[in-house]
């Protein structure tokens, strides 16, 4: 009896009769759901019966993992983060496979639980449950892996180990990369074709980080790297110009950027060939990398128009823009001066004006290849000065200034600054354009004449009163090829120190062309000093530059020039190099080719590049592309 | 004798009640938290098992259909927050989880809002054996609606639903364990009146 009282007071404790009891048996399903989790990751549920009645808190419950086969992987235990009831003694509850299992390629585990009730009334499972480990998430592969900037792409995703899921599953391929229109560098939508296989639509912005981008696919905490990274290329090829009627073809000369009306930029250039009579184009291209180019001007040809707009584009105050043509006009081939005015309202006409017929023959200049510059105002109006690479006395061409009218509707006027002479004593045939220096003058060059007839420096100086006559003096007559650059083809730059920096397409050891400085006297009267900075080495090397420079600044203060060249590179069918100047004074100016073009790209530059607030340089090709035409490029250097 | 003859009438009358249960336990649908969300949404799954049979039976409850049941001609169709629908399963689910029928679970992107899931079959038998031993006559048609315990949206990890077999009404030929009472009572009577 007292036994038994004994018992009674027992069972009367809260807790006593579990306590009583034995450990009880749970049964689990036989496999977990789902059946296969990575470590970290996959949230896994398991359903068992036969559990004891009263709550169970999740913390409470250890789930132990083995190896199917022992040695396959680590043992490892968490506990369950929920434990639902369902009906009668089911329980379901859940847990996360810890990251301490590690594994390397897909595990078969058993797993097994042990647990008691917040009563203490103790459990574990009498059988276990099949689970596979698998190997972290990873990416394998991205096709294409390489990008452009500026472009949007298409990339396949190949991974394993993955669990990607349409809607869940995202991608971020870096700063700067869009994603399926997410903002650039965020994780943004991809389409799944399968749990590890994707495709991602990207849109590279500008200006980014060249080079490997680190690349996460993410499908919720599951984080996939691709430790190879997508490389982001510096070079993208924008346009490739079809050809006439409906486009420009072979640009000649390098773009340049204004604003767009009604708001943003864009870039402005000039076709000598395409358009609908085939007379060349003025085309603009926005400066947010979309897919669409303007022609905005097509001309068409003598005797009312221009043709072959072979000179830059200069843009005035105005917003207007000027420029020559080689050939066309009324008194053809020997080409006008033309302004483009913009329209009065986004999405209207451009409208052209020819400003002046070159009358060609002894007294006025003929077929100018360059762009005409802004030497003043008047009444609202640019003061236009410029050169011509024929006419004149001998046919070594002119340099020419053109006045507006003074009352609007009227003519505008062409005063002749210059007539070139030629070898030996002048220059002959000016490629360039005028180049504003100090006090008022002008430089420029001439493709011949000179000493050795390879090609001139010249200076204009301003006339000292009023009716007086411009003075030309020859700066500098290269020599040619050995020592010397030869045939200046591209505009004159004037950098610190009142030093003029520029390129020859010929010259230099080879003939492969130079990279020149011209150096100021130091007392008024004396001898410009001409210094070679670089000389073209050929193949791979680049080969022959044909346009001027573009002077930026490096991180430490030094001059970094950009140009193109025809030639030479990889494919010998052209480049763009920097050229940076030495960190001490005497040493070498290192030259780097920033991007070798192919075909595909564009081919053999004439044009060189303009610069946009980014450091990006747009550019133009003069053949190759995708019809032959030539293309529009954007590089990074 | 005439307490003897009230105790016999009680126990006739008890023997006659049918059994109590109407419904039993044959599965469930669980939403279920696959992944969760990270850097990018997350998975959820509406988890469907069927709980007949000699193994999957244990599952559905203390009292459980022994026979193995097939959910013929199942639709599961979730209906969406917002409006519109979407039929996300057609097909046979077989004892076991609905994977195991050769069939995924259907599975959504977390950021997926569902009002709620509605499965729909065919008992592969009507009549079949229970656990305890009784046998059951159940309606052909089974529904089951997956609705929010609270919100207007289903919670993953939260939200479940039983799949029941509701009884056709008939009565049970074997005596279920209430039914036994009666006799308990007489014996004990019987051990008084020694």
């Amino acid at each position: 009896m007292r036994h038994l009282l004994a018992g009674l007071a027992f069972l009367a404790v809260p807790g006593g009769a579990a306590q009583l009891c034995a450990q009880t048996t749970v049964t689990l399903e036989g496999s977990a759901s789902p059946g296969t989790a990575e470590p970290g990751v996959t949230s896994i549920t398991l359903i068992g019966y036969g559990f004891p009645s009263g709550s169970i808190p999740p913390a409470n419950v250890t789930v132990t993992f083995q190896p199917k086969h022992s040695g396959n992987g680590p043992r490892g235990t968490t506990q369950a983060t929920s434990i639902q009831p369902l009906f009668g003694t089911t329980v379901q509850l859940t847990f996360t496979v810890p990251t301490t299992i590690t594994v390397h390629q897909a595990v078969n585990y058993l797993v097994s639980i042990a647990g008691s009730t917040s009563t203490g009334a103790s459990f574990s499972s009498g059988n276990t449950a099949a689970l596979q480990i698998t190997a972290a998430a990873q990416i394998t592969g991205i096709s294409p892996n390489s990008g452009s900037p500026g472009v949007s792409l298409q990339v396949t995703i190949t991974a394993a180990n993955t669990s990607f899921f349409q809607g869940a599953t995202e991608a971020n391929f870096g700063p700067g990369i869009s994603v399926g229109g997410a903002p650039p560098g965020e994780f943004g939508p991809v389409t799944v074709n399968n749990l590890s296989s994707a495709t991602a639509q990207l849109t590279i912005g500008i200006p980014l980080n060249f080079g490997t981008n680190p690349v996460t696919v993410a499908t919720g905490t599951e984080q996939a790297p691709f430790s190879s990274g997508f490389i982001v290329t510096n070079f993208s090829r924008l346009h490739s110009f079809v050809g006439p009627p409906s486009d420009g073809a072979n640009p000649k000369r390098a773009p340049i950027i204004g604003p767009v009306p009604g708001g943003g930029s864009a870039i402005y250039a000039v076709t000598p060939y395409g358009g609908t009579g085939n007379f060349g184009t003025i085309f603009s291209y926005p400066l947010t990398f979309g897919p669409n180019i303007s022609v905005l001007y097509n001309f068409a040809g003598p005797p009312n128009d221009g043709q072959t707009p072979d000179g830059a584009l200069v843009l005035a105050s105005n917003g207007v823009l000027y420029g020559t043509t080689g050939g066309g006009g009324s008194h053809a081939p020997s080409g006008i001066v033309y302004s483009l005015t913009p329209p009065a309202s986004p999405g209207g006409a451009w409208t052209e004006n020819v400003l002046y017929n070159f009358q060609g023959g002894p007294s006025d200049g003929a077929n100018s290849y360059s762009a005409p510059i802004i030497a003043g105002e008047s009444g609202g109006l640019p003061i236009l000065y410029g050169t011509t690479f024929n006419g004149g006395t001998r046919s070594f061409g002119v340099a020419f200034s053109l006045t507006p009218p003074a009352n609007p509707g009227g003519a505008w006027t062409e005063s002749i600054l210059h007539l070139f002479t030629g070898a030996p004593h002048d220059g002959a045939n000016p490629h360039t354009a005028l180049t504003p220096g100090p006090g008022g003058v002008y430089y420029g060059t001439t493709y011949y004449g000179g000493a050795s007839n390879n090609g001139t420096v010249f200076q204009l100086t301003p006339p000292t009163s009023p009716d007086g006559q411009w003075t030309e003096s020859v700066l500098y007559s290269f020599a040619g090829q050995p020592t010397d650059g030869a045939n200046p083809h591209g505009d004159l730059i004037v950098g610190p120190g009142g030093v003029i920096y520029s390129t020859t397409l010929n010259g230099g050891p080879k003939g492969f062309g130079t990279v020149f400085s011209l150096t100021p006297p130091t007392s008024p009267g004396g001898q410009w000093t001409e210094s070679l900075l670089y000389e073209f080495a050929g193949q791979p090397d680049a080969v022959q530059p044909r346009a001027g420079l573009v002077m930026s600044t490096g991180p430490g203060g030094q001059l970094i020039f950009y140009s193109t060249t025809y030639y030479g590179g990889t494919y010998n069918t052209g480049t763009v190099f920097s050229l940076t100047q030495p960190a001490s004074p005497g040493g070498q100016w290192t030259e780097t080719v920033l991007y070798s073009l192919g075909n595909f790209d564009g081919s053999n530059l004439e044009a060189g590049v303009v610069m946009d607030s980014a450091g990006g340089l747009f550019g133009a090709t003069y053949f190759g592309g995708d019809s032959g035409f030539g293309t529009l490029f954007y590089v990074v250097p | 004798m005439i307490k003897r003859f009230a105790l016999t009438l009680l126990l006739l009358c008890l023997l006659s009640i049918p059994l109590a249960a109407s419904t039993i336990g044959i599965g469930l649908i669980s939403f279920d938290v696959v992944i969760p969300t990270g850097a990018s949404p997350g998975v959820n799954a509406l988890a469907t098992y069927d709980f007949t049979g000699p193994t999957y039976g244990p599952f559905g409850g203390n009292s459980y259909v022994v026979d193995p049941l097939n959910f013929v001609n199942a639709t599961l169709t979730v209906y969406f927050v917002g409006g519109g629908s979407m039929v996300e399963f057609q097909g046979e689910i077989f004892p076991g989880e609905l994977m195991s029928g050769g069939q995924p679970f259907p599975t959504f992107p977390s950021t997926t809002e569902i009002a709620s899931a509605v499965l729909t079959a065919t008992l592969s038998q009507t009549t079949f054996t229970l656990s305890d031993g009784r046998t059951f006559t159940a309606s052909p048609d089974i529904t089951v609606d997956l609705a929010p315990a609270s919100g207007s949206m289903l919670a993953p990890g939260v939200d479940f639903a039983a799949i029941d077999a509701q009884s056709a009404g008939g009565a049970t030929p074997e005596p279920g364990p209430v039914a036994l009472v009666p006799f308990g009572i007489l014996g004990l009577a019987l051990w008084r009146r020694r």
